[in-house]
């Protein structure tokens, strides 16, 4: 099972793009697990100063190397933890329609999606020096016929994504719209 | 008391540890994006943790777990 099997493809529908927060926020994650890897390296450093026999004593050594032992793989943990929650908050854009999953931490995921054709307005904002620079932001999703709303915080290249959703909607509102008129006229 | 009561916390944790690894591989490899990026993230996290419960193995294999803490043992910087 792949993410494709969480909805139905139709017969002419095929995936038109796949959108992600943008690669920064991986890139602060990765430094994150660097420096929280790096401290026990300054803690064992300063007790060596301290007690210099503290990491060859036997019954010191087996406990600091258990200790070191939770806490890496603790942190490794957390850090593919973080990495998952990036590769599965994901759009999923068709050509038909969009779908927002979002996984919220291990054990919640929300699956929720929206047909193309009624997207009436898409907003891109990229906001601060930080989104200027690395080029991401936020980009909502209005709907003609409900309230609702779709939100995606710190997607990479907003304007061009938001460009690419709307030629989409127009495609898939054409298409619809077509049809409909071919229904009508009995074709 | 000996130190292999050490053990016991540790293999607790092991246990926790294993439970949310299974749960997060699982959400990688059933929601996937791609193949190779899947297999890319699943394999590098396996390889890191092996790496860690090798180092671990090695640091602790020649350890005596029968020890008792505080038989003759005096509880100072230098010789803990």
């Amino acid at each position: 099972m792949n993410i494709k099997n969480l909805f139905q493809l139709k017969p002419y529908e095929h995936v038109e793009m796949l959108i992600r927060k943008h690669p920064i926020f991986l890139i602060w994650d990765v430094v994150f697990f660097a420096v929280l890897a790096a401290l026990p390296v300054g803690v064992v450093a300063l007790l060596q100063t301290v007690s210099p026999t503290i990491l060859t004593g036997p019954i010191s050594m087996p406990i600091v190397a258990v200790l070191g032992s939770i806490y890496y793989l603790a942190i490794w943990l957390f850090f593919f933890s973080m990495v998952i929650d990036y590769y599965l908050d994901i759009w999923v854009v068709t050509n038909d329609r969009l779908i927002a999953v979002q996984q919220q931490g291990l054990f919640a995921r929300t699956i929720s999606e929206m047909d193309l054709w009624l997207v009436q307005d898409v907003t891109s904002e990229v906001k601060g020096i930080s989104a200027t620079l690395f080029g991401y932001g936020t980009l909502s999703l209005e709907t003609a016929g409900k309230e609702e709303r779709f939100h995606f915080a710190n997607a990479a290249d907003p304007p061009h994504v938001r460009q690419k959703i709307l030629a989409l909607a127009e495609a898939d509102r054409k298409y619809h719209i077509g049809n409909s008129v071919l229904n009508k006229v009995g074709l | 008391m000996p130190i292999y009561l050490l053990l016991i916390p540790y293999a607790l944790f092991l246990l926790i540890f294993l439970v949310f690894s299974l749960v997060d591989l699982i959400n990688a490899w059933r929601f996937r994006t791609g193949f190779f990026s899947a297999s890319f993230l699943i394999l590098a996290y396996l390889a890191g943790t092996a790496v860690i419960i090798f180092v671990t193995y090695n640091l602790l294999s020649p350890v005596d777990w029968f020890q008792v803490i505080g038989a003759g043992i005096k509880f100072t910087p230098l010789t803990l």
